[in-house]
């Protein structure tokens, strides 16, 4: 099957991104045995590429929808995968940790594939109830605190390689010591709880009361994000209170972000007011 | 015992095993589909797991009385962690602390010492001025004639960590204020419906409802007219009400929340009319319900008397009624007179255009199609716990922010008298951030006091 075949910009560019988070994905793959830095760079500069491409297909497709592209799977999906990928970068010139990357890298190129597999429709006309500057801020926010709870996750992921591992392991010892990788897994959830909260939470309730007339209506996606929510606060209250860190605080963390993506996905099975595509 | 309970009740230890027993709920109540009827659980859940979930109100759990109590457990866990662990974590910050000697300062992972030309007084009233202008509280003592300030960031963390609990009762409250004194409910009203709200001294009158369609047909839009009215039918406002614009008057908002078609009405119908005095292609005609048309030539008027939107005819009584509210079978009685005799009478269906017109031998009517009259669904809200909700809101993201954003930061600055008129000044920094965040801070601190320092000892 001819990829291209859509005849498309907007889908050559977002297949060109798919490639280039692939690649890196793959890079990334062989810099885990191979501790070759040139593979690391290389993934990372696979990764900028993906980015752009990525970038330019969100515009083209803004462009032609004449609204920001935020209301289908598809169309959240690339975003999430879009600030995910940022967070890459971000994270990859505060902490110059690249087997962070790695897992960052390996997500995105999980959530283009479940976005290659959706339904890419673009919906020029909104629903009325979607006709709102509420959309912007509700669906961007949350979704920029969810890529920061996929940074906490991937920190969480090598904090389970470093501790599972024997000391002697040629790999964990590549890896910062678990301390370190606890506190970078920390540091993505102070990120990510206020934005979340913010946008999934406060921004999705206004926008609710100003739409359908009450904050809270107990919708399937509302009380996965609200799950979503307590555990990212029972984390952070063990934490703070109970002084919970390594492997407890790592498994409630990874818990949180399991339900984060559990949600990211329950309209689609469960249906519910957020069923719009 | 009781005194136990209570103690438990604010137990710092039980917010987080609360928080994972209401978390495993609210699950369980995203996994069984909510508000069914009763029939439908038996019929997808039989046997025991069905009557499981009726006995328990797994169908409505977020309605229950027991989902409520562990949310008022939360709510009154909350309210006493604040008042007890808050508070007083808020009384301890504000507390100025000592280290014993300037080694001590020397221990913490962030210290710097220095020495600058100067008379030790100066040098502590210029550091106190320095700290004090960077809104840092400052306390000084001297032993062995070494003084040391103690300096301590404003608490905002556990300003923030206390509105952040309390912004909890707040939605609590909001719920349950809105919950009691509230209302919440959809009336569809046609266009010239005017309707009174339980308890509120205004009416309201729909003045009219439209649908807007884009090109290819999807809906745009939906809108209604709305006008409030005083008891003696004054106009108060007016305002179109439509999705995400509701109208707000005097405590009361007003949504637009659905639209339907009205059964049994119209806006207007297209009919194609045959008979003698038409060509074979026949005659188009639009007619509203009710209102006769008058036909070209020979005086024939055509009259639409009932629409129906699903047909269905009771075949034992042979009177035809809906079955639905649904346009799934729409059909129009339709009556051709001249003067008084009756050339034709008979229904005319939109998606059988054939049907019962063989029987009537000259004239034919084919139902082409009708523009619906809609009734709009507009849902009436009073929530007198929304500025609760709002003041929540604000709370907790103050809260959060200044919890994440805003860490303890405490100097311990020692200032003793060297030898040829040098002040030798030992600096120590702690702060609730991790040691290589404010290792940063401490030295940019640091390098700017040295300055001031020197500054101060030149003039």
């Amino acid at each position: 099957m001819n990829i291209f075949a859509q005849n498309s910009i907007e889908f050559t560019f977002f297949w060109w991104a798919f490639i280039a988070y692939s690649a890196s994905c793959l890079l990334y793959v062989a810099y885990f045995p191979i501790s070759k830095k040139w593979l690391a760079t290389s993934a990372s500069i696979a990764m900028a590429i993906g980015l752009l491409m990525q970038t330019l297909a969100m515009i083209e497709r803004t462009v032609h929808i004449h609204h920001m592209p935020l209301t289908n799977m598809f169309e959240y999906i690339s975003l999430f995968a879009w600030f995910a990928t940022c967070f890459y970068f971000v994270f990859l010139r505060v902490y110059k940790l690249h087997l962070l990357g790695a897992v960052i890298s390996f997500t995105v190129f999980m959530l283009m594939v479940a976005g290659s597999l959706l339904p890419k429709d673009a919906e020029m006309q909104l629903v009325p109830a979607l006709q709102s500057y509420w959309l912007q801020i509700h669906v961007s926010v949350a979704s920029l605190g969810e890529a920061a709870f996929l940074v906490a996750f991937a920190a969480n992921i090598l904090y389970f390689l470093k501790t599972g591992m024997s000391k002697t392991s040629a790999f964990a010892s590549r890896l910062p010591d678990a301390q370190t990788l606890d506190r970078i897994a920390y540091k993505a959830i102070t990120v990510g709880y206020p934005l979340f909260t913010i946008g999934a939470l406060f921004a999705g309730a206004i926008w609710a009361e100003q739409a359908w007339g009450s904050f809270w209506s107990w919708d399937p996606k509302e009380v996965g994000s609200l799950i979503v929510w307590l555990i990212y606060s029972a984390y952070l209250h063990a934490r703070f209170v109970k002084g919970w860190t390594g492997s407890r605080a790592a498994i409630l963390s990874t818990t949180a972000f399991t339900c984060t993506l559990l949600t990211f996905f329950a309209n689609l099975i469960l249906g519910g007011l957020h069923a719009y595509g | 015992m009781i005194k136990r309970f209570i103690n438990l009740l604010g137990s710092v230890q039980v917010i987080v095993p609360l928080l994972i027993v209401i978390t495993v709920v609210s699950l369980a109540g995203v996994i069984v589909p909510q508000s069914l009827p009763t029939a439908q659980y038996l019929q997808i859940m039989p046997g025991w797991r069905s009557s499981i979930i009726l006995q328990l109100g797994l169908d409505h759990i977020f309605s229950t009385w027991w989902f409520y109590t562990l949310l008022g457990i939360l709510a009154v866990n909350v309210v006493a962690c604040s008042l007890t662990h808050q508070v007083k974590s808020l009384k301890n910050a504000g507390a100025m602390r000592f280290l014993q000697k300037p080694d001590d300062a020397n221990r913490l992972k962030c210290s710097v010492s220095f020495e600058v030309d100067g008379a030790q007084i100066n040098a502590v009233e210029t550091i106190t001025g320095f700290m004090k202008r960077r809104m840092f509280f400052c306390s000084n003592q001297t032993k062995e004639n070494v003084t040391q300030i103690a300096a301590r960031s404003p608490r905002l963390k556990e300003i923030g960590s206390l509105m952040f609990h309390l912004s909890i009762l707040f939605f609590y409250v909001g719920g349950i204020v809105s919950t009691m004194g509230g209302f919440s409910y959809v009336k569809e009203l046609c266009s010239g419906d005017v309707v009174g709200v339980q308890n509120w001294p205004y009416r309201i009158r729909c003045d009219g409802f439209k649908v807007e369609r884009n090109q290819d047909g999807a809906v745009s839009s939906y809108k209604s007219n709305l006008t409030v009215l005083s008891a003696d039918s004054t106009q108060l406002l007016k305002k179109v009400v439509e999705v995400n614009h509701p109208l707000a008057f005097a405590g009361v908002n007003f949504y637009q929340n659905s639209y339907g078609e009205q059964s049994g009405s119209f806006e207007v119908a297209s009919l194609q009319v045959f008979g003698p005095q038409f060509d074979t292609s026949g005659y188009m005609t639009a007619a509203s319900l009710n209102t006769p048309v008058t036909l070209p030539g020979n005086g024939i008027t055509l009259t639409v008397s009932r629409f129906i939107s699903d047909f269905i005819i009771d075949m034992q009584s042979g009177e035809a009624t809906s079955r639905s509210d649904r346009p799934n079978n729409p059909a129009v009685k339709v009556t051709l007179t001249r003067g008084a005799d009756t050339l034709y009478s008979g229904w005319a269906f939109e998606n059988y255009p054939d049907v019962h017109q063989e029987s009537k031998k000259d004239y034919k009517v084919v139902f082409v199609g009708y523009e619906p009259r809609y009734y709009t669904g507009i849902k009436i809200s009073h929530n007198p716990g929304n500025p609760f909700i709002w003041f929540g809101f604000a709370f907790m993201t103050l809260g959060i922010f200044l919890v994440f954003y805003f860490p303890h930061r405490n100097y311990w600055i020692f200032i003793g008298q060297g030898n040829n008129r040098k002040v030798i000044v030992t600096v120590g920094g702690a702060s609730s951030r991790s040691a290589s965040a404010f290792q940063a801070e401490f030295n940019h601190s640091c390098d700017s006091l040295k300055r001031v320092l020197k500054e101060g000892s030149s003039s």
